[in-house]
């Protein structure tokens, strides 16, 4: 299949920056450690054995999935979509057989097939290793993969979206940026949504993107249900509206305008 | 003596990597290197206030010379001294006497308008108000740049952008200049411009100019003197007449016709090289003819529609001077 | 004198360009304010759940974090552009024209790196110490000044540095990456890390001294002795950075750029 050629070629292409990559492999499991000594001194400082209802080694197998859901879900396409737009490459991308969408779908899955081996295995086993993270049952582990599978349709749906205000806006850099630290903020990447006083709880999860992370690591913990199941499909379903709109709105504009 | 080049040498260590896996592996541990002779030993004097020609084709060591003599490259031996100061162990004090233009590389700041940029060079050359003002008046308008300037460089063209570099180059009133292939790329008359501004710079402010370049007619139209440079030696030192005298034996001379001619005839010393329904090409052999009278000769003969006149390549020069 | 002067000309300069990109400037800065909220937003919720952080009151950490992003944001206004502009321009081949003005090269960089989107980052990190409610007498405030201005110094030693990699390799994203990953570890107090950690960000990378120690030092913790070494960490960092950057323009006056 053409779809998977594709795939397959971002993969070897990216292969030939080996040194980015063994970089990677250091630096993601490296930012767990700030987070590690913090709680291990907060949890020791104040004699706890729970916070929030985290236990500690609860909390740092937190961290750890926040990682490695992050660079599951990742997705840089909004650069992308701003730089095509620049270069022109937009316009061949709108003309051919596949949707731009799907070709931006599959040429992510790529880097997703490289970020398995480079980030999310280095980063599982030092977590379990060093920082004695918990392993889990296999039946939550499938939820965990489940959930997490919904969490990058999610995010690619969602950066699609974002991303198609490069037809109107030009420069989209600090407005991604932004985006990412509310979605990062707003997903309990940075810290367990548990922490947060009831009132503001409520907000958080009103919102979509708790599917992003923040589920997926409950997954792990079996702590989910067929709610959150369809909870996330529904928002699913609503994101991928959003994409469908305003692509339709930026295909129109932009024929419109031409070069 | 204004500039004074003795035994000067610049060699480069050029690494060789085996491809693959292994060759990185080998190349962590011993790496293979080449030397390259850029430029071999060579030694000239220039006198203030003269146009002198570096020529010599690609890779001949003409821009690492000029290099050298800006400060900006350390020589691997040798010793050269212009206006006094040893360029490389001097740089920033000497480097106030004199403009440089890299023909390729800018001088302008990318994603601003030049105006900003000679503002900023005001202050970093420390230029006196009142001198900035005038000097940058009179450039801007010798050189016809005076919408441009406001506008980013990263929008101008390239002749656009030359003419800016020039004041960059001049807006401190140096000594000297050194132009490295000022006129690539330039369209024919955005180089004539170009010729018109060095050759006033040169005759009436009294400017000693080197220039670099592998397009001969930059050099017959502004330099008396030229240096011919190959491989990293000097082949001629001297005027441009007697190099041309002796080495440039033919010229060709382009035509085309309004009307196919069947049969064309020429004057002595004029052979048809080449000839297709409404063009030909002539080589005029300068020993026994000139090509202004084989000019005269085709307009007075032929209904002409256009004419052109094709310099020998440097190349084959430096050919004719080694079979000398 | 003219190094001033050139640089308040470039600041005009960038003013007037940041200027016509009015509303990107806007969300630039408050992407990155957002972002700076972060971790005293961790850090409030811990207060607000638990104990705390031990060593530390919710202001005395606010002053710390404060700090850090005061540095940070300085840093990232004056020089800490000129590593990534520099890469840039050995990558194009614009450096040449750094190496034929009459100015040195160092001063040439530091002067035209200004970035003027930091600016919400200097003046949040200005508000978070203020509004930390720390109270404070004139020798700890000093002290607290001195080692701010030690902090401020090592940073412009880690821009020389990258810069003179930037020279050397050109292609150096990689390594501003990493520099990137260890600076997150000033987000939190040194005391918190282990040994090993401490070491490194006090004798080889001093980060300590970005945020840590001038906090430290505010709150009279510090023994003459480690002021003492910690001013001549901060030195010979300095030197380190001037002789790197030495040895960069050296190494590329000789290999041609």
């Amino acid at each position: 299949m053409k779809r998977w050629g594709l795939a397959k070629a971002i993969a070897s292409n990216a292969m030939a920056y080996k040194l980015d990559f063994v970089l990677w492999a250091i630096l993601h499991p490296l930012q767990i450690a700030v987070y590690y000594f913090l709680w291990v001194s907060v949890y020791k400082y104040g004699g706890l054995e729970y916070v929030a209802g985290y236990s500690l080694n609860n909390m740092i197998t937190y961290y750890v999935l926040s990682i490695v859901v992050g660079a599951l879900t990742w997705v840089g396409i909004e650069e992308e979509i701003e730089e095509d737009i620049v270069s022109g490459n937009m316009i061949q991308k709108m003309t051919k057989p596949m949707s731009v969408g799907e070709y931006f779908f599959f040429e992510n899955i790529g880097y997703k097939l490289l970020a398995v081996p480079l980030i999310v295995v280095p980063t599982l086993l030092l977590g379990y290793l060093l920082f004695g993270a918990q392993l889990t049952s296999f039946p939550n582990l499938l939820l965990f993969s489940l959930f997490s599978l919904i969490a990058m349709v999610m995010n690619f749906l969602l950066s699609l979206t974002v991303g198609a205000l490069a037809f109107w806006m030009k420069k989209i850099h600090s407005l991604v940026r932004l985006k990412r630290t509310a979605f990062f903020l707003l997903s309990g990447g940075l810290f367990p949504l548990e922490l947060l006083p009831t009132g503001v709880r409520a907000l958080f999860d009103l919102l979509p993107f708790k599917y992003l992370l923040y589920v997926p690591i409950k997954a792990y913990f079996g702590e989910v249900g067929v709610e959150h199941f369809l909870l996330s499909l529904g928002w699913v379903l609503f994101t991928y509206l959003c994409y469908k709109l305003i692509w339709r709105r930026a295909y129109k504009q932009f024929k419109g305008v031409g070069v | 003596m204004i500039i004074r080049v003795r035994e000067l040498r610049k060699e480069f260590k050029t690494y060789k990597k085996e491809p693959g896996i292994i060759g990185s592996l080998k190349s962590l541990v011993r790496r293979r290197y080449k030397i390259k002779v850029a430029v071999d030993d060579i030694s000239f004097d220039v006198k203030k206030g003269e146009f002198l020609g570096f020529i010599g084709p690609n890779g001949a060591g003409k821009s690492t010379t000029i290099k050298m003599l800006t400060g900006i490259l350390t020589p691997t031996s040798g010793e050269a001294k212009v206006l006094g100061f040893v360029p490389w162990k001097q740089r920033e004090k000497y480097v106030k006497h004199i403009g440089v233009i890299f023909g390729q590389k800018s001088q302008l700041w990318w994603d601003l308008p030049p105006l900003d940029t000679f503002h900023l060079l005001k202050e970093i050359y420390e230029i006196d108000e009142k001198e900035f003002e005038e000097r940058l008046e009179r450039l801007v308008k010798l050189l016809e740049v005076k919408d441009v300037q406001k506008i980013p460089v990263r929008n101008l063209s390239l002749g656009e952008r030359m003419k800016c570099e020039f004041i960059t180059a001049l807006l401190h009133d140096p000594k000297v200049l050194f132009l490295d292939e000022p006129t690539i790329g330039l369209d024919v008359v955005a180089k004539e411009n170009i010729r018109k501004f060095l050759m006033l710079m040169n005759k009436r402010e009294k400017k000693t100019i080197i220039l670099t370049t592998h397009d001969m007619s930059d050099v017959e139209e502004l330099c008396k003197r030229v240096i011919l440079i190959d491989k990293g030696k000097i082949i001629y030192d001297g005027p441009l007449k007697k190099l041309k005298e002796k080495f440039v034996e033919n010229k060709l001379v382009e035509v085309e016709f309004s009307k196919e001619y069947k049969e064309i005839f020429l004057p002595e010393g004029c052979s048809l090289i080449y000839s297709s329904k409404y063009k030909a090409g002539i080589e005029v052999n300068l020993k026994k003819a000139s090509v202004s009278s084989l000019i005269t000769f085709l307009l007075n003969n032929f209904e002409v529609k256009d004419l052109s006149i094709k310099e020998p390549k440097i190349e084959e020069v430096i050919r004719k001077v080694y079979e000398s | 004198m003219r190094a001033l002067k050139v640089f308040l000309k470039f600041l005009e300069i960038e003013w007037g360009k940041t200027m016509a990109y009015r509303i990107n400037f806007l969300l630039h800065n408050l992407s990155i304010l957002l972002s700076d909220i972060l971790s005293p937003l961790l850090a409030i919720l811990i207060y607000h759940n638990t104990p705390g952080i031990p060593g530390w009151t919710l202001s005395q950490f606010l002053l710390f974090y404060g700090t850090n992003i005061f540095v940070w944001g300085l840093a990232g206004f004056f020089f800490l552009p000129m590593s990534w502009r520099t890469s840039w321009k050995v990558r194009i081949g614009l450096f040449d024209q750094i190496l034929v003005r009459p100015i040195k090269p160092v001063l040439h960089l530091t002067l035209t790196s200004v970035d003027l989107d930091k600016i919400g980052e200097v003046i949040l990190g200005l508000l978070i110490i203020l509004l930390s409610g720390v109270k404070f007498d004139p020798i700890q405030l000093s002290m607290y000044l001195l080692f701010l201005g030690c902090g401020i110094l090592v940073m412009y030693s880690l821009s020389l540095m990258l810069t003179s990699a930037a020279i050397l390799f050109v292609r150096v994203k990689n390594i501003f990456h990493i520099i990137w990953v260890l600076g997150e570890f000033t987000e939190y107090p040194l005391s918190l890390y282990s040994a090993p950690f401490r070491f490194f960000f006090t004798f080889i990378l001093p980060f300590g001294l970005v945020s840590f120690y001038p906090a430290y030092a505010f709150f009279g913790l510090l023994e003459s002795s480690t002021i003492l070494s910690l001013l001549l960490i901060t030195a010979l960092f300095f030197l380190l950075a001037l002789k790197m950057f030495d040895f960069a323009i050296k190494r590329y006056t000789s290999a041609g750029g």
